[in-house]
């Protein structure tokens, strides 16, 4: 079975958030006070209650001034570092490429998910006691009973298209090669931080989206086990090489003793 | 081994300074109070962003600087160099501080505190901070058992003290190895966090942490050795001598460390982040020129090594070199990749002096009351001689 995943072509994005109102009724996520900005993001940024945010952007093009919108929220990595650094297994990587908070009960709070995450798309619950995190599930109760996430069925124009990860990324490269003009030659999610699920085209820079292009481009818990599979073999060895020089520099110590 | 010379109660020496940390403790204790009621929210200025904040950091220094403990006990107590016996236990009471000063600030910081023990039943093996977990965990209770070894001196109780005595060689060589591997995964880390500053995130990270805490040790007991000189009327030039050949031992590890800082930055082509002129690359330079190599040569000139001014501003050097290190790697270095600014709250500075008060408390307390700045007792040194021990009761 092939992973799952979503392709967001920015130039259809007419900014309705949809999206964002569709996550919130689905995962029953409470209405938060937001402030006024100077663009119409809103709430300004993601948190506990909004999972994923719309972001809005002025951008510079054809000597015009021009809006463009993307859906931000977790990119479901096909490698996730949240998963792989969380110590009590709280996440769990599924078959069909969702990355899910599956266990909040074993949840510790050391937040070292969210300080490791490529993209810093978890969010904390800081009003709470006890707090634990909230992250895009890619709507997993949903894929398993055979439906698309809840924001790609809201969305009206398009610019979220669900299917198999390989089949989107096949058809992202057809939309771009047909037309080179439109399209800024980059598919974020192909290689940042060893490929996402989530894949993005836009016909402008994804720097100028606000996306991170800064990331990490490779797998990171291929390096981070790398370090780690490394230390059952220090763990035995080490001590008996103490051990070792231990006894030897004892005699000698010993020797020495009765030498005077 | 009982030693009979301890004839007088515990005590603890009141002075109005004293007297202030012990009420600056109490304001502690209402903060401490008020996080495990109410939680992270309302008590720090963490935020999605800035989400390890100063509690967590404090973890990395304090364990950095409690590095001066498995070095000098390899030394001392693998090695057997008698040179080094009578400094071997400040060394591991500053370190065992330390710990407890790492472990409690971590029970501060997360934020189900009490899911504390889960990573014990639920292995996260595949996580860096697992590894640190169990190897701190285990290295603390370890320190506790070789501090008990010191305590059952004065306190009289042969069975214990004897199951202690068996059990230290095992002790030392497990207890060696535990922060061999946790002070390099307290760095291996950051490999996973890689936004931060490319002068810093290196995938040697791990060994950087590794031997920046061994070198840093000899500045360590050679400070805290004055410092308790100081406060308790002894001759500070009387530990010379265990103290010089110690922080050439340091030294010897600085010139390693800065050879492979030099190494790492020219293999990953990084030297133009050093030379930026950011805050990152200033902090950069100022933590190798000013707290690296300038407390380096001084290590190494011996008109300076041999003087206690110069021994001790050295050593104050090389220790701030490393809380600096610490701070870049998880603060200087971290900023550009966020939008938001943290500065940590009152309530978090509190939490933050008390826990370093408090274990400042416990080791005057320790030093006035157990046999520490004598280094190894007499009975024990007279043992390495194949002397059976006597146990004396009263």
């Amino acid at each position: 079975m092939g992973q799952y995943g979503v392709l967001v072509d920015v130039t259809k994005c007419i900014g309705c958030r949809g999206c964002q109102t569709a996550c919130k009724n689905w995962n029953d996520l409470p209405a938060v006070k937001t402030t006024f900005t100077a663009d119409w993001t809103n709430p300004p940024e993601m948190n506990f209650n909004n999972i994923t945010l719309v972001g809005f952007h002025t951008i510079e093009k054809d000597d015009k001034v021009q809006w463009r919108a993307a859906k931000v929220q977790c990119f479901h990595c096909l490698e996730p570092t949240c998963f792989e650094v969380c110590f009590v297994h709280a996440y769990n990587k599924t078959p069909e490429g969702a990355v899910v908070y599956a266990n909040p009960e074993i949840c510790v709070g050391c937040r070292y998910c969210q300080l490791a995450c490529p993209f810093h798309n978890i969010q904390m619950k800081w009003d709470e006691v006890f707090s634990r995190v909230r992250k895009c599930s890619f709507c997993y109760n949903r894929l398993v009973e055979g439906l698309k996430p809840a924001c790609v069925t809201t969305c009206p124009t398009g610019a979220l298209k669900f299917g198999k990860r390989d089949e989107l990324l096949q058809e992202a490269k057809e939309r771009i090669n047909s037309n080179p003009d439109k399209y800024f030659n980059h598919i974020y999610g192909e290689k940042e931080a060893g490929g996402t699920s989530w894949l993005y085209i836009s016909d402008v820079p994804f720097e100028d989206l606000g996306f991170n292009t800064d990331v990490f481009q490779k797998s990171i818990p291929k390096y981070t086990w790398k370090y780690m599979k490394k230390a059952p073999i220090l763990a035995v060895s080490l001590p008996i090489f103490f051990a070792a020089l231990y006894a030897y520099t004892k005699r000698r110590a010993e020797n020495e003793g009765h030498g005077h | 081994m009982y030693d009979e010379r301890y004839t007088s109660r515990f005590g603890f020496r009141m002075t109005p300074l004293r007297w202030a940390m012990f009420a600056f403790m109490v304001l502690f204790l209402a903060v401490a109070g008020y996080r495990f009621v109410f939680g992270l929210g309302p008590v720090t200025n963490l935020t999605d962003q800035w989400t390890w904040g100063l509690w967590k950091y404090l973890v990395f220094p304090a364990v950095a600087l409690a590095g001066c403990g498995y070095g000098t006990v390899f030394l001392a107590h693998v090695l057997h160099i008698r040179a080094f016996y009578p400094i071997v236990r400040v060394a591991m009471v500053v370190s065992l501080m330390g710990y407890s000063v790492a472990m409690v600030g971590l029970l501060f910081d997360i934020t189900v505190y009490y899911n504390f023990w889960r990573p014990f039943a639920y292995w996260g093996y595949t996580s860096i901070l697992f590894e640190v977990l169990w190897c701190m965990t285990l290295y603390w209770t370890i320190q506790i058992l070789e501090f008990g070894h010191i305590a059952f001196e004065r306190i009289d109780a042969p069975i214990i003290y004897k199951a202690l005595d068996k059990a230290m060689p095992v002790l030392i060589c497990v207890g060696i190895m535990l922060p061999t591997l946790h002070q390099a995964s307290l760095g291996g880390l950051f490999i996973a966090t890689t936004q931060l500053h490319p002068a810093w995130w290196s995938l040697w990270i791990p060994w950087f942490f590794m031997i920046s805490s061994l070198m840093v040790g000899p500045a360590v007991v050679a400070f805290s050795c004055w410092a308790l000189c100081r406060i308790y009327g002894k001759k500070f030039e009387e530990l010379m001598p265990s103290l010089n050949p110690l922080i050439l031992v340091g030294a010897a590890l600085m010139i390693f460390y800065t050879v492979l800082k030099v190494w790492d930055l020219t293999a990953r082509g990084a030297w133009g982040y050093v030379f930026e002129g950011t805050l990152q690359g200033n902090m950069f330079l100022l933590e190798h020129i000013v707290f690296l190599l300038v407390p380096l040569v001084m290590f190494l000139t011996p008109s300076i090594r041999n003087s206690v001014g110069g021994l001790v501003t050295a050593s104050l050097l090389c220790g701030v070199g490393v809380v600096l290190n610490r701070t870049n790697v998880m603060f200087t270095g971290m900023a550009p990749a966020y939008t938001h600014s943290y500065f940590p709250s009152w309530m978090e500075w509190v939490g933050f002096a008390g826990l370093l008060v408090g274990a400042l408390l416990v080791i005057l307390f320790f030093v006035e009351n157990f046999k520490i700045l004598e280094g190894i007792s007499d009975a024990e040194e007279a043992k390495d001689s194949a002397v059976s021990p006597v146990t004396v009761q009263g």
